[in-house]
């Protein structure tokens, strides 16, 4: 065999492989230089994606909405005091100096119409300089009463809690760079702004807080989870093996592997974002699996046999282990690779590092590994592993009595389970995405209790032709929408110009609350609006609500804590809504923005990955026909992995009941990790009966000659996974435990429904 | 002099005081005041203006509207403004007394409602018409409106000019300060960068082809304003430039204000 010339190169010239396998390893390396990190939410979604395109077109109307929002509490429950006031046109004033402000709304820079004769005054609430008493501070209270514009968007309206909403100049590669800096630099002035009044509490939420909290929770995994998982795997390789060489060796090639697959990521410019960090904790892990597989072989050997030539010894446990390395990395590489099937570009990402990290793994498990093995000294252990042959063969017994009633138990409770699995509720609320260690999330979580208004559907409702705004038909039947959409459970505010035009309705004719009407016809209401639009100060004009050509309008429906779910039910409700009864602008109330972007990309991941899915199940299923050259062993095989997967699924359903975007990336990259298990152990089965034993004996070498290091690895795989679990960031978090779960499902099937196969149909 | 040191004392306190001017703002004064010199007499004005409007993502709206400008000695000029497209905004006028240091007192002629409404707004920086000049930009120049910093002379396109810094003298200005580049030959302005409250460089106002008026009077065909951070932009074409008309003093007051609009 051609591969045994090899293994007998590496042990025979170890430093001659250490060597060029490490060259080889550094200049790829060198690439991660290059490696660049994205951290805007707008990471997640392709170019092609039609919500996205669709986002664009109202963004070239109205501008992109980055925002940072300070939300202020008054601690005695009121903010109309004066003092109250000045701190909010001081944050006001401040927050014009942050580099690429466009515009800043606050609860004083207000623009309120009033009357006073044949005067019309459009001023700040409160501006900023003017001496204000409590008298006049009462006043504007209940003057704030009456601007349905700034109660419940920008104050609460039990006047407790108002913000300062900033806005930025910024595209969408600035955005992911800039984010950390104005967040840094929101974060000082809100500390300064901290120390210097006690009366109220200061928060900070809103787009650009997200895209930052994005950066800091890839920062945080990095910081917590290095540590933990470096320490938990290489702890348990020492305590497998009890050597600190073995350590040594595996830190080597895990490492190489790690650093080989970021620097070819570079090379390839795949940027790393917050779920594709997590790439190189699972190359730590799968990497993990191949050293222990080599390693217990060789170790295997080294017990049977003391006194032998560590060379022959390794060269041993080199080639009877090669096959299985090199086939189980190939189908783990699969499963990721699938990932590049996925809506949400991250994930590709994360499937591509990961795949090129397992195969990097690969050649460094089967290359420097021997050959460190061979120049280091270390000593095998007396004993076996983890489990003692005996538990092997009292399974075995177990197995080889009832093999009939196993397969019913597990195919009954695994396929139940699975009937759970399509109950879970895609959800990507992502606020939610975030612990509450993360003050964004606290502080977005906060705002959207006492205000709403961080997830939002935004409309361009389309008159059809310029100047068409001004229609009577077109005013009456925006007003019309936002008050149903005011009526919808779930709505906390409605902005849209029909208030606009009824505010300076009011203003006009003499401020009389019976005058909050809309205008009569398009004249007026267009030199109303003209009229407006001229007193308003830079910074606070119609860009942002009206398109140039006055043929289009904005809505922004501010909502509650909704799910993704009610997020797309209201928009559907609302366009049935419109369908009906505004025929002015039918054909444009689709609603977009970033709710509305993540709304949809659970249900797309799902629909791209089941195509990634169904792909890697055939590529992984015609390698198990092909090296099990078995119509029913490969069967048996295929039956044993695609189970668990949905009986995870099922049993998360049962406990958490809720999935984000990444759940449909679960199957795929599973299926290439639990496959491993099987094809280890039914290579061993296949080995026990060329030795010419009968099947069930076959079941029961292999368990014993397997079985150790099925358990072994697994247990690494699950602890591995399940450091992730710990991540800030629930992408990750569920991603990993969701994986984690899987493999030990799958270690059941493995050891009970498969063995139970084997003896059945082959006896 | 017996004691020159306590002389340049008194003079650095004075300076930095701004009890006097520096010859940076001395010479910054003289070139404000020489524009204005130059500028004396018109009387009165007419021209057309044809404003074309570009969004950062290229689309573009148009409006059409007739200027009417009144000479007032010893106080701001009087400023008429009728439009005439689009046809919603049409007969729409305005008129805006401008004030050195005083807010503008400003009115409005709304057509539709066939009434004209004072407005008080405070703020100078509105948008006039939706475009990127503000009301601010658009009103008469008077002298006393800034405080003046000669810079450096400096070579703009080929024309000579007077870089000087401006800084409003009035309160709520949109501006810190902005850069004019004043043409050396013609004494008006070429070029003008707006700096927001922050500092930080915002629109940019260019004048092209200046024409000379009874002999005098230099006014620009063309003005466009770009915003530098959006990248907007407002060009506005002007025509039909008439100086000295037959227009009564007594027709530039809110209670008229009605009479232009047809």
């Amino acid at each position: 065999m051609k591969f045994k010339t090899c293994a007998a190169i590496i042990v025979n010239r170890p430093w001659l492989t250490i060597g060029f396998v490490a060259l080889l390893v550094t200049i790829v390396s060198v690439g991660s230089g290059g490696l660049t990190f994205r951290s805007d939410d707008r990471i997640f979604f392709s170019d092609d994606n039609p919500e996205l395109q669709d986002l664009h077109r109202f963004e070239e109307k109205y501008g992109r909405e980055d925002t940072i929002v300070f939300v202020i509490t008054a601690k005695d429950g009121d903010l109309f005091t004066p003092e109250k006031l000045a701190i909010f046109n001081d944050v006001t004033d401040r927050a014009w100096h942050f580099p690429y402000v466009k515009r800043v709304d606050s609860v004083t820079n207000f623009q309120r119409v009033s009357a006073e004769g044949d005067e019309v005054i459009i001023d700040h609430l409160a501006r900023s300089g003017d001496t204000i008493t409590d008298a006049h501070a009462r006043l504007l209270k209940d003057a704030a009463q009456q601007e349905p514009l700034l109660l419940g968007r920008l104050l609460s309206t039990d006047g407790t809690v108002g913000l300062v909403n900033v806005q930025f100049w910024l595209n969408d590669e600035l955005a992911g760079d800039m984010a950390g800096e104005l967040m840094e630099h929101a974060r000082n002035v809100a500390n300064e702004l901290r120390r210097q009044y006690d009366m109220v509490t200061i928060r900070i939420s809103g787009s650009l807080a997200l895209d930052n909290a994005f950066g800091e929770a890839s920062a945080r995994d990095g910081m917590v989870l290095t540590p933990m998982m470096f320490g938990l795997i290489f702890g348990l390789i020492g305590w497998i093996f009890r050597s600190s060489v073995v350590v040594g060796a595996a830190f080597l090639v895990i490492g190489g592997a790690i650093g080989a697959a970021l620097g070819t990521a570079g090379f390839l410019s795949i940027p790393l974002s917050p779920p594709s960090v997590s790439a190189p904790f699972m190359i730590l892990t799968l990497a993990t699996a191949d050293c222990i597989h080599l390693t217990a072989a060789v170790f295997r050997r080294a017990r049977q046999n003391p006194a032998g030539d560590r060379r022959t010894i390794v060269w041993e446990g080199l080639c009877s282990t090669f096959r299985p390395i090199t086939l189980t990395s190939a189908t783990t590489a699969i499963g990721f690779f699938s990932l590049i099937f996925s809506e949400s570009p991250p994930f590709g990402h994360l499937g591509v590092i990961a795949a090129i990290g397992v195969l990097y793994a690969w050649l460094l498990a089967v290359t420097v590994l021997p050959a460190l093995l061979v120049v280091l000294p270390w000593q095998g252990t007396a004993h076996g592993l983890l489990v003692p042959d005996a538990w092997w063969e009292r399974l075995h017994g177990v197995l080889e009595r009832q093999p009939g009633l196993i397969i019913g138990v597990s195919l009954f409770v695994g396929l139940g389970m699975s009937v759970f699995a399509f109950t879970n509720v895609l959800d990507d609320r992502y606020v939610k995405y975030f612990d509450q260690s993360f003050a964004f999330r606290t502080d977005t979580d906060y705002m959207n209790q006492h205000l709403g208004g961080f997830y939002a559907l935004e409309y361009s409702l389309n008159s059809g032709r310029p100047e068409g705004i001004f229609q009577p038909d077109y005013l009456q039947q925006v007003d019309a929408f936002v008050e149903w959409m005011r009526q919808q459970s779930g709505v906390t505010h409605v902005t849209a110009l029909s208030d606009v035009m009824r505010t300076i309705n009011r203003g006009m004719n003499g401020g009389s609350q019976a005058a909050y009407v809309l205008p009569e016809d398009s004249s007026r209401a267009a030199q109303y609006l003209w009229l407006y639009e001229m007193s308003l100060p830079r910074g606070l004009d119609l860009h942002e609500q009206v398109t140039i050509d006055k043929a289009e309008s904005r809505m922004t429906v501010s909502l509650e804590d909704l799910s993704t779910q009610e997020v797309l039910v209201l928009a559907e409700r609302a366009r049935n809504w419109v369908d009906a009864n505004a025929p002015a602008f039918r054909d444009s109330a689709r609603a977009t923005g970033t709710t509305v972007l993540f709304s949809h990309i659970g249900q797309r991941n799902i629909d791209q990955m089941l195509t990634g899915t169904f792909a890697a199940l055939l590529l992984i299923s015609a390698i198990l026909f092909v090296i099990f050259r078995s119509f029913s062993l490969g069967g048996a095989a295929v039956a044993t992995n695609l189970v668990p997967p949905l009986a995870a699924l099922g049993g998360w359903a049962l406990f958490v009941g809720e999935v984000g975007m990444a759940v449909a990336t679960i199957a795929a990259v599973t299926l290439g990790i639990v496959v491993d298990d099987t094809i280890h152990f039914v290579e061993a089965t296949r080995r026990g009966q060329r030795e010419g034993l009968n099947p069930n004996h076959a079941v029961l070498y292999a368990l014993k000659h397997a079985g150790e290091g099925i358990v072994v690895t697994t247990v690494i795989l699950v602890v591995g996974f399940a450091c992730l679990a710990f991540s800030g960031f629930q992408i990750n978090a569920w991603m990993g435990l969701m994986t984690a779960i899987v493999i030990g499902v799958a270690l059941v099937f493995d050891l009970l429904f498969l063995p139970s196969i084997l003896i059945k149909t082959r006896s | 002099m017996k004691y020159p040191v306590l002389v340049l004392l008194i003079m650095g306190m004075l300076t930095g005081s701004g009890y006097a001017l520096t010859p940076a703002e001395q010479k910054g004064l003289d070139i404000a005041l020489e524009t204005e010199r130059r500028d004396k007499g018109f009387e009165n004005y007419e021209a057309k203006g044809r404003m074309i409007l570009q969004s950062p993502n290229g689309e573009i709206a148009e409006r059409e509207f007739t200027m009417y400008t009144l000479e007032v000695e010893d106080d701001g000029d009087k400023r008429v403004v009728r439009f005439v497209e689009p046809r919603d905004l049409a007969g729409m006028v305005s008129l805006t007394y401008s004030h050195g240091l005083e807010p503008d007192d400003q009115w409005l002629y709304l057509p539709a409602l066939r009434r004209t409404k004072r407005l008080a707004a405070r703020d100078k920086t509105g948008s006039f018409a939706g475009s990127e000049f503000a009301f601010e930009d658009i009103g008469t120049w008077e002298v006393k409106k800034y405080r003046y910093e000669y810079l450096q002379d400096d070579d703009l396109d080929g024309i000579a000019t007077f870089k000087v810094k401006n800084i409003p003298a009035y309160p709520y200005s949109g501006y810190s300060h902005m850069f004019e580049w004043v043409d050396q030959k013609i004494y008006q302005p070429r070029r003008l960068l707006y700096h927001d409250v922050a500092g930080r460089p915002l629109k940019e106002l260019r004048f092209y082809d200046y024409r000379q008026f009874l002999g005098q009077y230099w006014r620009p065909m063309k003005t466009v304003m770009t915003n530098l951070q959006t990248g907007a932009q407002s060009t506005i074409e002007w025509s039909e430039y008439k100086f000295r008309t037959s227009v009564q003093e007594h027709r530039f007051n809110s209670n008229v204000l009605r009479r232009w609009s047809n």
